[in-house]
């Protein structure tokens, strides 16, 4: 075979690309049956994903009482609107079946004198969550008919002639040159959603250290908007209200601690903004640009003892906000000494912008049952939209339906496929060229740097004040699509280097498809995410889902130019059916 | 963003290399680990948190408010035991125990 890569190939009932929340949750039931399966993970899954480092609270579940349609219309209004009720409510009647997998698996759940769970509110239960991904992927090593691969990056999908079922997919092993050829009869994508996109709030050598891992960077999209599937909701990015410098979660202090959210005069004044997610993070970023930030959040005056206590939660997922609270203490003498009770505090700062199906709503378009719009894939947790606020537990119930829809649609779907084997040749050219390549004057750093900047100053970014305009945006995708062609001449010595690109690469196509999708929804819908110049409101019209698929969709990215147009489709927000499909040709900002 | 190791007392195990989400660990042969691209790190102390060493630590960069105190973790009886060294000499233990932490 080719001599740069040692070529494997692979066969399966079920490929799972991703093992986070989503993807081991899918393991776990698919095993229970008799399939073989493969999941594929770039990083070791002990740790890799959103949970890295833990969590301290699962903030999506039921409080007796509560239905799943409580969870589903309040879903809904926090996303001012769009989202599917019925991804909702299908996610949510998996909520507490998700906490008790949890639990059962060994995740430590608070609870009261009783027995009963401790509820920090009634959708959000408190746990000491430090080891809560080596519970979820640890029992999976010894599934049988699970072969799970670690450190090996999934690149591409594999369809078949003709009508384009995804029949596997393309994946490279960062340890050797092996490229694998996966074939499945049905594929869960899993991979979380994307960060990168934008320039990082904090600057380069701490420029990682971000809310999103930014180890998601968006394949999932990625490969889905070049096989030609349907994105939906791309719009509504996530910018998060987390703690500065850090990004940790600020709700154990908010709700746990009862701290308050005050000004720069000490006044408290989140409420005359509104209380859904948006209008929090206007909140404060309003607060800031009329000169009374930066705001705080501050607990009352406690004891070191209560502390301590706070120090030990944020031990539980962000390790490093515990750090810098024992910093400040030492810097303001607290510690050590009997001093009297003073309030702890941290500053709250709007993160850069994420795309991500998990806390807002972008990402494939699915039915109930996970199924996405090409034949053969489904998608569950961020990267899977429609469904906002799902969290770790609506993640493992979206990828528990992934696996139940996976197990009808093989029942369903007996007949033989064959995948298309130009699509091979395509990709080991492709990789070729740029091992081959010769350094051209700029570095795949160098290009992200120009890409993050595009998309900061062009499209809505932190230092825009997340604004954008008919032009900048259309500057954007002109600058993105520049970026791209560039993109084509990057060399890569080794396989790291090759990861390195193909990644950037697929952000930039994320980029351009996210570009599209701000662009096609011309108001102003959620003012804390983003602002569009010119259309300052929400519109009764867009009470509607922009969904968007490539036309003549060329599944591996070709080196250099256009990977294909864009066409948006507008579908209705109950039934989800079509309502206009405009050509990419009328398309204009 | 990174973490800091301690060369000298590394064992090359390779526990750390298979815990990191981003890969950016790496050992060869009786050499330290060494991080490929600190400023890639995330800062999750997923690697801190495996070492049976302790020779690995987190810290927060000056620009994220840090003004020199490490943060190390020991596993012990399926608990972790956190330690902040500050600048001084000084350690503060944190023990993050099994039962409930209050919040
Ligand atoms: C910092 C942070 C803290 C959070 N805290 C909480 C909390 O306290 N409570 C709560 O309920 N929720 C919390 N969440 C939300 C929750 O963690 C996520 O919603 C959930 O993990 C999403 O699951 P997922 O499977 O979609 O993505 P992830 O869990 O991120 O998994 C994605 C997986 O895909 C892999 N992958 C990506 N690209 C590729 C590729 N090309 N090839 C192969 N593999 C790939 C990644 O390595 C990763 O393993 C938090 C999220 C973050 C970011
Ligand atoms: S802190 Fe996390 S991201 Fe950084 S090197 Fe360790 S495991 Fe990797
Ligand atoms: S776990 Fe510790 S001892 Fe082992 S390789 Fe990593 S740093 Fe060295």
């Amino acid at each position: 075979m080719h001599p740069e890569f040692n070529i494997q190939r692979l066969n399966c009932d079920v490929l799972i690309i991703g093992g986070g929340a989503a993807g081991c949750a899918a393991a776990h039931k698919l095993s229970e049956g008799d399939y073989q399966i493969i999941l594929c993970d770039k990083a070791p899954i002990v740790r890799s994903g959103c949970l890295a480092a833990g969590v301290n609270a699962i903030n999506a579940c039921l409080a007796p009482g509560y239905s799943p349609q409580d969870y589903a219309d309040y879903a809904k209004r926090d996303a001012h609107g769009i989202a599917s009720e019925r991804l909702l409510l299908s996610m949510s009647q998996g909520l507490n079946e998700a906490t008790l997998f949890l639990e059962k698996l060994g995740l430590k759940i608070h609870k009261g004198p009783d027995g009963s769970y401790k509820y920090r509110s009634w959708r959000n239960l408190i746990v000491n969550g430090e080891n809560i991904k080596p519970l979820l992927a640890l029992p999976l090593k010894d599934k049988e008919g699970l072969t799970i691969l670690e450190r090996v990056l999934v690149i591409s999908y594999l369809v078949t002639y003709g009508d384009r079922r995804v029949s596997g997919a393309a994946a490279l092993s960062i340890d050797s040159p092996t490229l694998y050829f996966i074939e499945a009869k049905a594929v869960i994508c899993a991979t979380g959603g994307a960060a990168g996109i934008y320039l990082p709030n904090n600057p380069g050598y701490s420029g990682h250290k971000m809310w999103y891992p930014p180890f998601n960077t968006g394949a999932g999209y990625a490969m889905g908007i070049l096989a030609g599937a349907e994105m939906t909701t791309l719009e509504m990015r996530f910018v998060a209200l987390r703690a500065a410098d850090t990004a940790a979660p600020t709700g154990t202090l908010a709700v746990g601690a009862n701290a308050k959210q005050l000004n720069i005069l000490g006044q408290a004044y989140e409420a005359k903004y509104g209380n859904t997610t948006s209008q929090r993070v206007l909140a404060a970023r309003k607060e800031q640009e009329e000169g009374r930030g930066p705001c705080r959040l501050i607990t009352e005056s406690i004891s070191l003892k209560e502390k301590m206590n706070l120090v030990r939660a944020y031990l539980h997922m962000a390790p490093l906000q515990s750090l810098k609270f024992i910093e400040e203490m030492v810097k303001d003498e607290l510690w050590g000494s009997n001093l009297s009770p003073s309030p702890l505090q941290v500053t709250v700062e709007a993160s850069e912008p994420f795309v991500l199906g998990g806390h807002t709503a972008g990402g494939y378009q699915v039915d109930e049952s996970r199924k996405t719009t090409l034949k053969g894939l489904f998608a569950a947790g961020d990267v899977a939209g429609g469904a906002p606020q799902k969290y770790v537990s609506g993640a493992i119930s979206e990828g528990f339906l992934a696996a139940q829809g996976v197990k009808v649609f093989l029942e369903e779907n007996l007949e033989k496929f064959q995948t298309d084997a130009s699509l091979e040749k395509k990709i080991v050219k492709l990789l070729s060229t740029f091992r081959a390549n010769e350094a051209p004057g700029f570095s795949t750093q160098g290009l992200e740097e120009a890409m993050q900047k595009t998309m900061d100053s062009l499209a809505g970014g932190a230092r825009a004040g997340y604004a954008y305009n008919d032009h900048s945006l259309r500057l954007a995708e002109e600058g993105i699509l520049e970026l791209y062609g560039l993109s084509g001449k990057l060399p890569a010595p080794n396989i790291r280097d090759l990861m390195y690109i193909w990644e950037l690469r697929e952000r930039m196509i994320v980029a351009r498809s996210l570009i599209r999708h701000m662009a096609a929804r011309r108001e102003t819908r959620w003012p804390g995410f983003g602002e569009y110049k010119g259309y300052p409101l929400k519109q009764k019209d867009y009470e509607l889902f922009i969904n968007s698929r490539l036309l003549l969709a060329p599944v591996i990215p070709p080196l250099e130019g256009s990977w294909g147009e864009i066409e948006i489709i507008k579908r209705d927000l109950v039934t989800g059916e079509i309502i206009e499909e405009k050509g990419a040709h009328e398309h204009s900002y | 963003m990174s973490i800091v190791i301690n060369p000298s007392i590394c064992m090359s195990c390779g526990k750390c290399v298979s815990q990191c989400p981003g890969n950016l660990l790496e050992v060869s042969r009786n050499k330290a680990v060494r991080i490929l691209n600190p400023s890639f790190c995330w800062g999750c102390a997923a690697c801190i948190k495996v070492c049976p060493q302790g020779a690995l630590k987190l810290f927060l960069p000056p620009v994220l408010g840090g003004r020199g105190a490490r943060l190390s973790v020991k596993a012990s009886k399926g608990t972790l035991a956190w330690q902040v060294e500050l600048p001084g000499g000084k350690k503060i233990n944190i023990d993050a125990p099994e039962g409930e932490d209050g919040y």
